[in-house]
């Protein structure tokens, strides 16, 4: 963790939330969110940090560390989507799959995988192609209706974000160079394991969200593993216009 | 044995998912494992009774089989001495 000093704020977004963040970023702090300013012990306390790192920004729980000082558009959609992150584990309504997601003609299409998997690359390309755009890298699945919710994108402005779409398929994406395209369905225990290891609030949701995972493994998931972004997008358009919904 | 307070099973087409809400962890069970698991509470030798019927296995075979399973979910601390 990198050193993080500076003055404290506390803010009040329904929690009373300090931050604590470097002298870079004093000009985020002092502008649009100091007019949130309040006083009161906090309930949450969040770390804004710049270290040298691969991406322009990485999320670690209650920390956030940027490659260089963002812009204040840039840290408002961070911070739309690191709120996001942290209250998922808090919704019991919907089971928030690591996915990000698009509209096909048949409903959602999620792409599910751990980070590095290539679901934001592949997700940004769809909606470049005219699929709107759902949600990247969290995505709510209704435990009783199936429907998936939109959110804020966080990397990429889409032409259009659709409204809650019906589940259409989940597909568990794997980017791995130099290998040969696979590609084959999931179903029961198999799917059981990508939907147990490939979401945020499993516990908030309980038996409910269970039961979900178990309706969603019966219809069964699509794993894909591509050599290369376009190689993925041509398997992923077809799923998206050939395959019939599942039950 | 008693099972652990709290835990949420849910059966799915060829086995059985196994939650711990207070661990936060998830087991994917197969269909022997799951039998094992809906029976636990019953004496080792009456759930290798059922396997054995269930599976065309030897009575000796069920037993060991169950047995090993049990104490990996006492050692999990899915199962509990009663």
């Amino acid at each position: 963790m990198s050193e993080v000093s500076g003055r404290l704020i506390t803010l009040h977004f329904g929690k009373r939330v300090v931050w604590s963040y470097p002298a870079e970023l004093s000009s985020l702090f002092g502008g649009f969110i100091s007019r949130f300013r309040t006083s009161g012990p906090p309930d949450i306390a969040l770390t804004v940090g710049i270290r040298e790192q691969a991406d322009p920004f990485e999320i670690e729980g209650f920390a956030c560390f940027f490659r260089e000082p963002p812009s204040e558009l840039d840290f408002i959609n961070v911070l739309s989507y690191w709120t996001r992150r942290l209250l998922a584990p808090q919704l019991a309504s919907a089971l928030v799959l690591h996915a990000s997601a698009v509209e096909a003609r048949r409903g959602a299409l999620l792409l599910m995988g751990p980070r590095g998997s290539g679901k934001t690359t592949l997700a940004k390309a769809l909606c470049e192609e005219g699929y709107p755009f759902i949600a990247e890298d969290g995505a709510p699945v209704g435990v009783d209706d199936l429907l998936v919710h939109p959110s804020l994108p966080m990397s990429f402005l889409p032409d259009s974000i659709a409204g809650p779409t019906k589940l259409f398929r989940i597909i568990a994406i794997s980017y791995a160079p130099g290998s040969r395209t696979a590609l084959s369905e999931l179903r029961g225990r198999g799917a059981s394991l990508e939907l147990l290891r490939e979401n945020f609030n499993l516990k908030a949701t309980g038996s409910r969200g269970l039961a979900l995972v178990a309706r969603l493994s019966e219809r069964g998931i699509i794993s894909l593993s591509f050599p290369e972004r376009d190689e993925g997008l041509r398997v992923i358009r077809e799923i998206a216009e050939r395959e019939p919904a599942p039950r | 044995m008693r099972k652990k307070d709290g835990l949420i099973s849910q059966r799915i087409e060829d086995g059985l998912i196994l939650y711990d809400p207070q661990a936060d962890e998830a087991y994917v069970l197969n269909e022997t494992a799951a039998l094992v698991w809906e029976n636990a509470e019953l004496p080792e030798e009456e759930i290798a009774a059922i396997l054995s019927e269930r599976y065309d296995v030897g009575n000796e075979e069920a037993l060991e089989d169950a047995r090993a399973f049990i104490a990996e979910l006492v050692g999990k601390g899915l199962l509990l001495p009663s």
